[in-house]
Parts: C-alpha cells; structure tokens; sequence
C-alpha cells in the first residue's frame, strides 16, 4: 500500500502550513502516536523539509468551550428555580461540566476503540474485500451495546 | 437538536447524578424533578444551538464558490464559522 493511502486510514487532519485549504489532507482513523509515526515516515520520504501539524477530526459534536456555556446555563437554571443551592457555584459548574464532556465524548472514543480494532484487522478486510464502513458500524455497534452507551 | 432524544435524557441523568455526587451542592428539590428541570433546559440551549449550526452552515453556502459539504474545505471552515456564532454568545 502507497504511504499516501496507509495515511488515509488515519484519523487526522494534516496541513502543511505553506498549503492553503484546498491542499488539506483530512483523514480518519486512529491514534495521535499513530498519526506521528505517519507523518514522521512522510517527513522522512519528503524532498523538501515539510512543516505540518495535526489536529484530531474524532471531536465532540460541540466545542468544549460551549459544553461548559451549557453546564453553567444548566446549573443557574436549577439555581434560579430554586431547585439546588450552593456557595461554590465555579466548582459545581466545573464538575457538571467534566461529566457533560465525558458522556458527550464517549461516542468519540467508542469510535477510537473501533479504529484500533479494525486497524488490526485491515489486511484480513482488504484479502476479504470487506467494507470498512460497514465494519466500522458493526463493530460500533457492539462496543456501544458492550458499554450501555446512548449514541 | 443535534442530538437524539434519548441522549439528551442521558444529559439531564448526568447533570443530576453529577450534581448528587457534589458535596458543595444542595438539593431542595428530590432527584427526580432537578432531572426534569435540567432536560428543560438542556433542551431550551440545545435548541438554541441549532441556530448556531444554521448560521454557520448558511454562511458557507453564501461563499462564492461551492463548498460541497462533506468535503475538508466544508469542514474546516465549519469549524471556523461555527466557533465565530460561539463567541457572539460571549462563551
């Protein structure tokens, strides 16, 4: 398999800085270890020194920033309809927001486990002629079930 | 919303299970009824959010080129636009 499409299989987005957005390489798949020994390979084939950075694609369906605008609205609603009280109202914004974040970015990272997994297996899929997204559902699936998780 | 109901329900358990396990916190309301009133308003924002998702997807349709969606130029500035509707809100 050709570098450029191994790094297909990977879960970044690559840019170089000189590119503009029409030469961005966005990619799906797997770790940022993995990414970094990709892109150390590519730096390695380059004829010239490339420059690139890598930001995880697999992010939460909101920013963090407004996970914690939804934590802290949440919480002064419950205060104002005088259903909680508290004089330490940053440290429970603060903690509504870490559980907020960590069920909202449980599907990334079932989706995480999905990719070490069929990364494992990707050579049997391509002898097999088996279809990656389908795989890719299949596989979810289970973990999702595996873990009770609401998707 | 972006989100389906049955996670948004998961979001309410959440914020009351979270705010139970926080000693600094107090209930004057059983459990039950501080869930209710957290989905209300979870669901108030996250219908509010949508508008943030259309504006943003609006303004990459009024580029002068067409940005398929999908595509990593779609994505990208997506993102850009997205978090610019974040910052009007003062986040």
């Amino acid at each position: 398999m050709a570098l450029w499409e191994r790094i297909a299989l990977i879960g970044f987005t690559l840019i170089s800085k000189k590119d503009d957005l029409r030469r961005l390489i966005v990619i799906s798949g797997l770790s940022s270890e993995m990414a970094w020994d990709q892109i150390s390979r590519l730096r390695a084939d380059a004829v010239a020194p490339l420059e690139c950075a890598i930001f995880p694609i697999g992010s939460m369906i909101f920013s963090r920033e407004y996970v914690g605008y939804l934590a802290r609205q949440t919480v002064k609603s419950l205060v104002e309809a005088k259903m909680i009280q508290t004089e330490k109202l940053k440290v429970v914004e603060e903690r509504v927001t870490q559980g907020l974040i960590e069920e909202l970015s449980l599907e990334d990272r079932i989706n995480e486990e999905v990719r070490v997994i069929l990364d494992a297996y990707q050579d049997d899929m391509r002898r097999s002629g088996a279809s990656y997204m389908e795989m890719f559902k299949k596989v979810k699936n289970e973990l999702a079930r595996k873990y009770k998780a609401v998707l | 919303m972006r989100i389906t109901r049955d996670k948004l329900n998961k979001l309410a358990h959440v914020v009351a299970d979270t705010l139970a396990e926080t000693d600094e916190c107090d209930f004057l309301e059983d459990r039950n009824t501080i869930r209710q009133e957290a989905r209300k308003a979870l669901e108030k924002l996250l219908m509010d959010e949508m508008k943030i998702d259309t504006a943003a997807k609006l303004k990459i349709s009024t580029q002068r080129k067409i940005i398929i969606e999908g595509s990593q130029e779609w994505d990208i500035l997506y993102r850009k636009y997205y978090n610019d509707e974040v910052k009007k809100l003062g986040i």
